[in-house]
């Protein structure tokens, strides 16, 4: 406690200054019982009309599994001001490794097994939370504001035995649209990268990899195209009192983040099977139209279709979001007292007023994931967006 | 011994027992490998594992767009298409000869551990059966053979598809042996021979055939397999005459009495009943015992075909009332092979035989659509429940009746019985002509010629079987088709239908690039 220092004691501007770090390691060993040993699981087979019993062996036993560790260092900044408003401030920056992760390793699938359970990996996990906040108030008037500030940085360090990548799933179209790959983070988007349309002057190169005019153009490698897990989340919360009056306002915000819309299959590159979005009309290729990314409407039956996951479906997933608005109205106490009520409050709210977004963005809602995929996130299929919520209340004490 | 040196003795004692033993995990709710096969219905139920995992899943395993393995294998060819080929990248990319280990991972990722899977469930088998109690000698042999037919017919398709394989017949059990490097296709053709040859010893599975041993494979079943591979070993890449083996194994199948080609059913005027050909016959019977040799098995409620969703192009789907969601012609013939019938002679390529292009609405409006499977369309539930049973033939009595007439030219030279066998096969096509007329057409071939004939008719005979690319691949020859022939010319530098020059590495599949990366021990095929 910084502010109880000598030198820090006779300033009267501080209320309070503190230095803190923590250093930690905790352990994890959160797997299913039996899961290193080689055990046999039953099913059935079809044989002769008939469900017969099949058995095979689960995994390779793995008798040599210990517990994943995470080591955790942080430091951190508190100060506060006993002015008015008072002004308050956190800072901290945190360093989380955790190591032997306790994962399904890729092992060669020649062994008739994909996985076996193993300390595979470590992945890092590095930021800086920030955390703003100032307290006014007057007999009248008071006003509370806080914003939070929160930046994470996750990176795999390692992974298996050989560095090997994992592609985790989840699977649309044409494989697992995410890869684990050393030095990258978690949730990475895989695919190929939409390098424009085929070009009427293009036709001998787009006939080499069996493409016409008006076709996407793409890269002939998957890459990574993106990545679920934002960079910046935060809020900004306000509450107001004035008299019988209080307000309040929560803002919430994601920036540096994207979202794979494996809707854009369905509604722009797969046209004529399924309803489309307007851009198929206003920005789809055609002769006089070639400088876009969106393909030229096809009859699928006769011309096929042409979709894979490609950095096309990706947006910017950030978001700026009026999470909620409330007013409230407390009556006279003089008042509610007449009628045997201690006190009474009216208010209104607003939950999730509305939602700034990226142009590129083509769903509702850039908050959520269509699949309960671990490494999943952000990838959107006709994702329902969250509903808006009018509340209007009574708040009695008697 | 007074007590005091018994408790000396007792303390000692504890000391040298070691406690790591009451450490070891015995699961209660779970069977550990070593608390297994301790009965005859374990051992059995370890068996029956390979009746759906391993080989049949690359017939099993496939949805409505991308189509099964078995079909994928045959994009490779070039002389099928698919209508969802756009989003299925993989199959673009197979007619395009652009495949890379990279873009294609996860086809050939699939193919590769569906194989490997069920032959680490065979070697499982394999170990623990001879120790299992309460077998009877002749059961545990029948046990046996059958897991050796499954891991011989696994150990066929990797190293058709990819070449140098790793070859692993032991149970793995320990990361100790996970990394194994590839091993040439000579040692594998030779444990592929030793396990098919232990099970066609006498005794050691039932003959006949599979409907009547309760679907289950037989003697017959395991002949067959072993004449495909004894012809294959003789093609490339191994070149090894075995022509003379396969004719034996052939003729085994063929002498059994236990197969014969199905009839059609004809009119009073000894005109074939189309609706009731014997290539209708496939089409509406569940399994058809005497013609099929080996055959993937469905039933309704247990596991139904997804074949019959493969019968209509997607743009009919409106039209003619399925009870399927989603309809795509995914195995189209293109014109370089379906052009090898002849238009007007072969029954099979007549509307609603082999394939259809029409279909009358119930309120008798035709429709016309390009060229797809019929053999596949289940009419008992296409309309209403979409749970077919029809059985998919892997292997069939024509193609023991081609492969004896191409081993025996190869061996003997084109004899009478080699003759007969073509024969048999095309006249059953060409019913409208004579028998004999066709037999003497092929009696003055060179062996060249009339191999070359053989091939013609398995293009067209087995198209439903999936052999195509395998047969360009152990001839090196592509079947250059037209006006119901077809010029059978060097594979590699031959163009295929998309235009695209079949080169040296186009022969096998990239190894799986996150195969390689599991596995230091791994080689890329040459050119990938």
């Amino acid at each position: 406690m910084l502010s109880e220092e000598d030198f820090l004691s006779e300033s009267n501007f501080f209320d309070r200054i503190k230095l803190r770090t923590s250093y930690g390691i905790t352990g994890n060993t959160e797997i299913d019982p039996y899961s290193t040993l080689a055990t046999i699981s039953s099913g059935t087979a079809l044989i002769n009309g008939q469900r017969v019993n099949d058995s095979f062996v689960s995994r390779i036993p793995n008798p040599d599994v210990s517990w994943e560790t995470t080591t955790q260092f942080d430091v951190g900044l508190e100060v506060a001001t006993s002015s008015n408003p008072r002004i308050s401030l956190e800072m901290d920056y945190y360093y989380k490794l955790t190591e032997d992760l306790l994962l399904d390793r890729p092992i060669p699938r020649s062994t008739g097994f994909s996985t076996i359970r193993d300390n595979i990996g470590s992945i890092s996990n590095k930021g800086l939370e920030l955390a703003v906040g100032s307290v006014y108030s007057t007999e009248k008037f008071y006003w509370e504001s806080k914003l939070n500030l929160n930046f994470n940085e996750n990176r795999i360090e390692e992974l298996g035995a050989n560095n090997e990548d994992i592609f985790p799933g989840p699977g649309f179209v044409s494989g697992s649209n995410t890869i684990l790959r050393v030095g990258e983070p978690v949730a990475s988007f895989w695919g190929l990268q939409r390098l424009g349309i085929w070009g009427t002057d293009e036709i001998e190169e787009a006939a080499a990899v069996g493409a016409i005019p008006g076709e996407a153009k793409r890269s002939a490698e998957q890459q990574i195209i993106g990545n679920g897990l934002p960079k910046w989340t935060g809020s900004f919360i306000n509450n107001f009192r004035f008299g019988n009056f209080d307000f309040s306002v929560d803002l919430q915000f994601v920036y540096d983040v994207d979202i794979l819309q494996q809707a854009t299959h369905s509604t722009e590159d797969r046209t004529g099977i399924a309803n489309g979005l307007r851009t198929i009309l206003t920005q789809g290729w055609t002769p006089n139209n070639q400088d876009t990314q969106v393909q030229q409407i096809r009859n699928q039956a006769t011309s096929g279709q042409n979709s894979q996951v490609d950095s096309h479906w990706v947006a910017d997933g950030s978001y700026l979001r009026g999470n909620l608005f409330t007013l409230g109205y407390t009556l006279p106490t003089d008042f509610v007292n007449s009628l045997g009520i201690k006190t009474l409050r009216v208010y209104g709210s607003l939950d999730n007023a509305f939602v700034i977004q990226s142009d590129s963005f083509q769903g509702y809602d850039p908050e959520g994931s269509s699949n309960d995929n671990q490494f999943g996130q952000n990838i959107f299929f006709f994702q329902y967006p969250r509903p808006r919520t009018y509340t209007l209340g009574f708040n009695f004490k008697f | 011994m007074n007590y005091k040196n018994k408790i000396l003795v007792f303390i000692l004692l504890a000391f040298a027992v070691s406690c790591s033993d009451f450490l070891e995990e015995e699961p209660r709710d779970a069977l550990s490998v070593d608390q297994y096969f301790t009965e005859p219905g374990q051992a059995e139920s370890a068996v029956n594992y390979l009746y759906q995992n391993g080989v049949p899943q690359m017939y099993l395993n496939g949805g409505v767009y991308n189509g099964t393995r078995v079909m994928y294998v045959q994009y490779l060819s070039g002389f099928f298409d698919n209508e969802f080929k756009g989003q299925e990248r993989q199959i673009d990319l197979a007619q395009q000869l652009l495949l890379t280990s990279n873009n294609v991972d996860d086809v050939v990722n699939g193919i590769w551990s569906d194989l490997y899977r069920g032959i680490a469930g065979a070697n499982l088998a394999i170990a623990n059966i001879p120790e299992t109690p309460g077998l009877t000698e002749a059961e545990r042999t029948n046990l046996i053979a059958q897991a050796k037919f499954f891991r011989g017919f696994g150990y066929f398709y990797l190293v058709r598809l990819f070449g140098d394989v790793p070859l692993i017949i032991e149970p793995i059990d320990g990361l100790g042996e996970i990394n194994r490097p590839r091993d040439g296709v000579a040692v594998v053709y030779d444990q592929i021979v030793a396990d098919l040859t232990q099970a066609i010893a006498p005794g050691s599975l039932p003959t006949g055939n599979m409907v009547n041993n309760g679907y289950r494979i037989t003697t017959e079943t395991a002949q067959m397999l072993l004449a495909d591979v004894y012809l294959t070993m003789s093609g490339f890449p191994l070149q090894e005459d075995n022509y003379a083996k396969a004719a034996d194994a052939a003729r085994e199948v063929i002498n059994s009495g236990a197969f014969s080609l199905t009839p059609h059913e004809r009119d009073d005027n000894g005109n074939v009943v189309a609706e009731n050909s014997a290539y209708n016959k496939i089409r509406k019977e569940q399994a058809l015992g005497t013609e099929y040799i080996y055959q993937i098995e469905y039933e309704a409620g247990i596991r139904t075909s997804v074949y019959p969703q493969y019968s209509f192009p997607s743009s009919v789907i409106g039209s003619v009332g399925s009870a399927y969601a989603i309809l795509q012609n995914a195995y189209q013939p293109r014109p370089g092979l379906y052009d090898q019938y002849d238009q007007d002679l072969d029954l099979r390529v007549q509307n609603k035989q082999y394939f259809h292009t029409t279909y009358t609405t119930a309120s008798g409006e035709v429709i016309t659509f390009p060229v797809t499977p019929y053999i596949w369309f289940d009419e008992d539930v296409f309309f209403t429940t979409a749970q077919s049973s029809k059985n998919l033939r892997a292997y069939s009595y024509p193609e023991a009746l081609l492969v004896a007439a191409e081993a025996i030219a190869l061996s003997e030279g084109v004899t009478a019985e080699a003759v007969d066998y073509l024969t048999q096969v095309r006249a059953r096509a060409y019913w409208t002509t004579d028998p004999e007329t066709i037999r003497a057409q092929l009696s003055g071939l060179s062996a060249t010629a009339f191999v070359e004939q053989v091939w013609l008719e398995r293009n067209r005979e087995l198209i439903f079987d999936f052999k195509l690319w395998f047969d360009m691949v152990r001839t090196r020859k592509y079947p250059e088709g037209g006006n119901g022939s077809a010029n059978f010319q060097n594979l590699v530098g031959s163009q295929n239908t998309f235009g695209k020059t079949f080169e040296e590495k186009n022969l096998l599949l990239p190894i799986a690039q996150s195969e390689l990366q599991r596995n230091p021990e791994l080689t890329q095929n040459p050119g990938y």
